[in-house]
């Protein structure tokens, strides 16, 4: 086996690798480009924080809560008009006693919060209204614990006053 | 007292009943109008589901939930022929209910 042949092997296994890996997850190219787009800047999005915790612990009497990726929250990404954005959340947490539904940048970030009974599934679809650009997160309360999923939307078009 | 403002609907399917509610509210913000006339906040602030007559949703709501508030929910335990009860309470003290019974789902 000469070396070029060698050579010529190494560089299409690999070559055609990287085109095989790429072609099968495209949206690693596109990803970056997504989300990089300066929809908060760092200041806006720690008074959204804050915002947050503020309505939690109104809601709840404490801001601790864990992130997790057991409670989902489903919207479209780019709603055509804020006043009635659909909101589906969605969770595999036990014994869920109750759902609140919080948009930090909207005038009054307390949406609606949900008391399941025991017998509910843990599943609340309605529509909401949004002013801006921001998270529509949803606090889940499982077992004297709070979860918390976020789910940004890029609102154009405000539907506070609607 | 407001009539005929919910539509109601309840579908069983694999022990699930999937309830779903169309409610026909204007849920005003408090704002001023296009033309500069005030608009008072009016919105449904309670919702309540009781199936056969025990409580399976309570949700307190606010301004923020879009005009003519569309909603729905799960629960199991649910029997064809059971009946949900569905009602509403506004901020100025109006309300609505509505009755259904549990239908197979096709």
């Amino acid at each position: 086996m000469s070396i070029a042949r060698r050579n010529f092997l190494k560089t299409t296994v690999v070559g055609s690798g990287i085109i095989w890996g790429v072609s099968l997850f495209p949206q690693w190219l596109f990803a970056e480009e997504s989300t990089s787009l300066p929809t908060l800047s760092p200041a806006e999005q720690e008074a959204a924080k804050q915002l947050f915790d503020k309505v939690v612990t109104e809601v709840y009497g404490k801001a601790e809560y864990e992130i997790s990726s057991k409670v989902t929250v489903k919207s479209p990404d780019r709603p055509e008009n804020g006043s009635a954005v659909n909101v589906e959340v969605l969770t595999d947490l036990p014994a869920v006693k109750s759902i609140t539904l919080i948009a930090a940048n909207n005038p009054a970030p307390m949406l609606a919060k949900f008391n399941l009974s025991e017998g509910m599934e843990s599943y609340v679809y309605t529509r909401i209204k949004l002013a801006k650009t921001g998270n529509v997160s949803a606090v889940v309360e499982s077992e004297g614990k709070l979860y918390v999923a976020h789910k940004e939307v890029i609102v154009t078009v405000g539907g506070c006053g609607a | 007292m407001a009539t005929d403002t919910i539509r109601l609907q309840a579908k069983l399917k694999e022990n699930e009943t999937l309830i779903k509610v169309l409610i026909t509210h204007p849920m005003d913000v408090e704002r001023k109008a296009e033309d500069g006339s005030q608009v008072s906040a009016h919105f449904i602030k309670e919702i309540r589901c009781l199936h056969n007559g025990k409580e399976v949703l309570l949700a307190t709501w606010t301004a923020a939930i879009s005009k003519n508030p569309y909603l729905s929910f799960k629960f199991k335990g649910g029997k064809v022929g059971d009946t949900v009860t569905f009602s509403w309470l506004d901020n100025k003290d109006d309300k609505d209910s509505a009755e259904t019974t549990i239908k197979e789902a096709v």
